[in-house]
């Protein structure tokens, strides 16, 4: 313990102007961060905010910058330093720089973050596990990695080119994936999996360096690794049917499919497409919606669509997001948006009409604890949600007109279905008239268990969007009505948990193909 | 008694190229062993091997008893290391490097640390990074000597140094010498005859002779062999003559495997008609060259010259 309060002590003495930095950093970040909940309706509130944006990037290039000067105080590369052929214990050592790092980096953080959760009305105290949980997303995503890419490099100048390297290798992997993967289904776990894999990779790394300063075995480690892991990932991309039949299991029987669609065009609701560009293309297929049960809803992750002409040509796409898309018992219509080759759309169009098969990747979601107020001027405190009011909203034509405004604390709230009511007038008008209301409602949050999220501010603000925004007043009359949010009408929130993730086919016949290609630019 | 330092077939390759050849080596306690050889002999690699910085691709070293790859920690707490290129905490003041230091060593002496202090007139307020290269040195010297290390590693410790500085330094650890082995490298043969007690010698990664120096001193003899009449030197020379040449009708060579009488008696063998041999002992200095001439013009015939002094035919 001596040997660690000494290293501590020497590296706390020299590296004071850092530290100094990187408290100030926090300081102002934590003071500053809370004007971006504040309605920004003013130039000074803007510069505010956009302060608070510059702060909220300065924290970790504070780490990087506590990081990479105390691990280099003692640099684990080269054969030329003094402390090699001294009596430091390697663990110690170890030890030393991570007792800096939990006074002089954590310990502000946490603090930083109790100061925005009180800022925001949660009490810090009752967030003990998430801001915890926190640390810990932030050990993984970035203090580990700065830590392995310090201990790897000889000095300061060597660890900043390396993390530029690492961004640009990054962005190109990012850009990579985009190129060759155009059709990407959403997997629910992969979060859950690469946090404990992060913290292995980069820890191996850092203990390897510490250990027995093997610098080239941990250095083709840190960079085979997410090599490997990237390979890993890709390969998984490239067969999705089994990544998503392992996540979403096939049902036990054909019967047990948890809800009904059936093709439903009309006169007002035809089968649309939407060509993006000469390689994107989506149809919309209009749909009835059958068989939710009470209580429960359905969220649409993923879809696979198989079309087949009359002569018997098939086309079938990859697994596609359906960005959860949710269905309540009473939902009756929707759409489903489908990304279709357009090589193979045009194929189809010479034996419209076709068939449909889906096959959809399904989370079985059910009602929970609902909420209901009569919504106050000021903060309401939604449990398990967060603390929303309702404020003015900046318009740029220089109007203003009320939304609602939430705060939770350390991560998006639990998925959650609001209802409430707008209304037509300002919201000085008392009591208005049906006439001068619509029911509103939305979905927000995610159904994500963990206590916390990765973010330097410790509150997260949910974007809260309520259908029905503004509705056209007719084709007589082309101004539309812009809703407001009010206080004083009544809200209820409902917050729904996972039940089951499953898939589910159905087969639509006789859908008729728009021959008309309208591009949307 | 175990050595202080041994070594079984150190062997060290970077890539292709052989640093070290299998290196056997003993240093007994209490010994100073100074490993000399000219540049690029691998005498800091071998020292690196013994402290752990670099692992032997072959073979194996003990120091203190303990395998060299397994070195760290508290068996630091008997060695003292210091090195001509060794990157030093310059942001510290001396004063702070040696405050450091203390905590680290149970056997710390804060006596002779201020005695070294003031034998080497360090500015104890000055940062490592304004200090002389000789003043480094002494400051890397105190921070190693103060708790009394059972060995002292010093890897080119005086290059670069004036005279002063460099016999301040010798002057420490020769004080020290009583209760430590020293084991340094150079390639300075003068600054270290004065008071090593053994010596090795490393050309090209081989270890060529390792003995005391009393031994040394008693096995090298130059010899000048006068003759009556020029000749062409023998192509059998034994192997141990070193550098033979003749000049006139002067033979002279180096003798590494004197043995009294019985090499008097080889000579005179070999040159029966000469009329005078001389054999002196020799300098550490001489015998170093005559070793490294050795090296260089190995596989090459020894020149020779007439008795007029012309290239013989």
């Amino acid at each position: 313990m001596n040997q660690i309060l000494n290293i501590f002590r020497k590296d706390t003495r020299r590296f004071w102007p850092e530290i100094v930095l990187s408290l100030v950093i926090t300081a102002a970040f934590a003071l500053i961060y809370p004007v971006q909940w504040l309605p920004g309706t003013g130039e000074r509130v803007r510069e505010l905010q956009y302060l608070a944006s510059v702060f909220t990037g300065l924290v970790p290039v504070s780490w990087w910058l506590l990081i990479g000067r105390v691990v280099h105080a003692e640099t684990l590369v080269g054969d030329r330093q003094f402390w090699i052929t001294r009596p430091y214990e390697w663990k110690k050592l170890l030890g030393a720089k991570v007792l800096f790092l939990l006074v002089w980096l954590y310990l502000p953080f946490i603090a930083a973050q109790s100061v925005l959760l009180a800022e925001a009305g949660f009490h810090p105290l009752s967030y003990v596990p998430g801001l915890l949980f926190g640390l810990l997303l932030a050990t993984g995503i970035l203090v580990l990695p700065l830590f392995a890419i310090a201990a790897v490099t000889a000095n300061f100048a060597r660890m900043t080119l390396t993390l530029l390297g690492v961004l640009i290798a990054l962005l190109g992997a990012a850009f990579a994936a985009n190129m060759v993967n155009r059709y990407t289904a959403f997997i629910p776990s992969s979060d859950r999996i690469s946090l404990p894999v992060m913290l292995c990779l980069f820890g191996a790394v850092v203990l390897i360096q510490y250990a027995s300063r093997r610098v080239w075995q941990a250095r083709v480690l840190l960079i085979a690794g997410p090599v490997l892991i990237a390979a890993v990932l890709f390969a998984a991309s490239r067969s999705q049917d089994s990544l998503v039949n392992r996540y979403y299991p096939l049902p036990a029987s054909a019967s047990a499919a948890p809800f009904q669609l059936q093709l439903a065009p009309d006169s007002r609701r035809q089968v649309t497409d939407i060509r993006i560009s000469d390689n994107v293309k989506f149809i919309n297929v209009p749909l009835l919606v059958a068989g939710v049960p009470d209580g429960y809803a359905i969220q649409i992750d993923n879809l696979r669509a198989t079309f087949t002409g009359q002569d018997g040509f098939s086309w079938t796409s990859p697994w596609q997001s359906s960005y959860g898309q949710r269905f309540l018992p009473d939902t009756e219509q929707t759409e489903l948006q489908i990304r279709i080759d357009p090589a193979a759309y045009e194929r189809l169009l010479k034996t419209t009409p076709v068939s449909l098969h889906l096959r959809l990747a399904l989370t079985r979601i059910k009602a929970g604890v609902t909420t209901s107020v009569v919504f106050p001027r000021g903060n309401v405190e939604l449990p398990g949600f967060g603390i929303c009011a309702t404020r003015p909203n900046f318009a740029f034509w220089g109007t203003t007109d009320e939304n609602m405004d939430c705060r939770s604390a350390l991560h998006l709230p639990q998925l959650t279905y609001l209802v409430t009511v707008w209304q037509d007038g300002p919201c000085t008008t008392i009591q208005p008239t049906p006439e001068h209301t619509a029911v509103a409602y939305g979905w927000t949050g995610n159904l994500d268990p963990d206590p916390a999220e990765f973010g330097i501010s410790s509150v997260w603000t949910p974007n809260v969007t309520f259908s029905n925004r503004r509705v056209h007043n007719g084709m007589a009359d082309l101004s539309s009505t812009r809703w407001r949010f009010c206080p004083g009408v009544p809200f209820r929130a409902t917050q729904y948990h996972l039940v089951n993730r499953t898939q589910a086919s159905m087969t639509l016949t006789n859908i008729v193909l728009p021959a008309n290609v309208v591009p949307t630019s | 008694m175990n050595p202080t330092i041994q070594t079984h077939d150190l062997t060290m390759r970077f890539g292709q190229t052989e640093v070290l050849h299998e290196i056997g080596l003993a240093v007994p306690e209490g010994a100073i062993y100074a490993l000399v050889g000219p540049n690029g002999a691998g005498k800091t690699t071998m020292i690196k091997l013994l402290m752990n910085i670099l692992r032997p691709t072959a073979g194996g070293a003990e120091v203190l008893g303990v395998d060299t790859q397994r070195l760290a920690g508290e068996v630091f707490n008997r060695i003292g290391y210091v090195s001509e290129n060794q990157e030093m905490p310059d942001a510290m003041t001396v004063e702070a490097l040696l405050d450091f230091m203390r905590p680290f060593y149970p056997r710390w002496d804060r006596e002779l640390e201020r005695q070294l202090v003031r034998q080497f007139d360090l500015p104890l307020k000055r940062k490592l990074k304004h200090l002389s290269r000789g003043m480094r040195m002494k400051a890397a010297f105190a921070s190693s000597l103060a708790y009394r290390p059972s060995l002292i590693v010093l890897d080119e410790p005086f290059t670069g140094l004036d005279p002063l500085v460099r016999d301040e330094l010798i002057e420490s650890l020769l004080e020290r010498a009583p209760e430590t082995t020293i084991f340094l490298s150079s390639h300075d043969l003068a600054e270290i005859e004065s008071f090593a007690s053994h010596v090795g010698y490393l050309e090209e990664g081989r270890m060529l002779f390792s003995e005391e120096m009393t031994v040394l001193s008693e096995r090298f003899r130059e010899v000048t062999v006068t003759l009556a009449a020029p000749v062409k030197l023998p192509r059998d020379l034994p192997s141990a003559w070193l550098v033979p040449e003749t000049v006139d009708c002067v033979v002279r060579f180096v003798h590494s495997e004197y043995r009294g009488e019985a090499s008097e008696h080889e000579v005179a063998d070999l040159f029966p008609g000469a009329r005078d041999v001389e054999l002196e002992s020799m300098p550490l200095r001489s015998i170093f060259l005559a070793m490294a001439k050795t090296g260089r013009t190995q596989n090459h015939a020894a020149q020779t010259t007439a008795c007029d002094g012309r290239p013989e035919a």
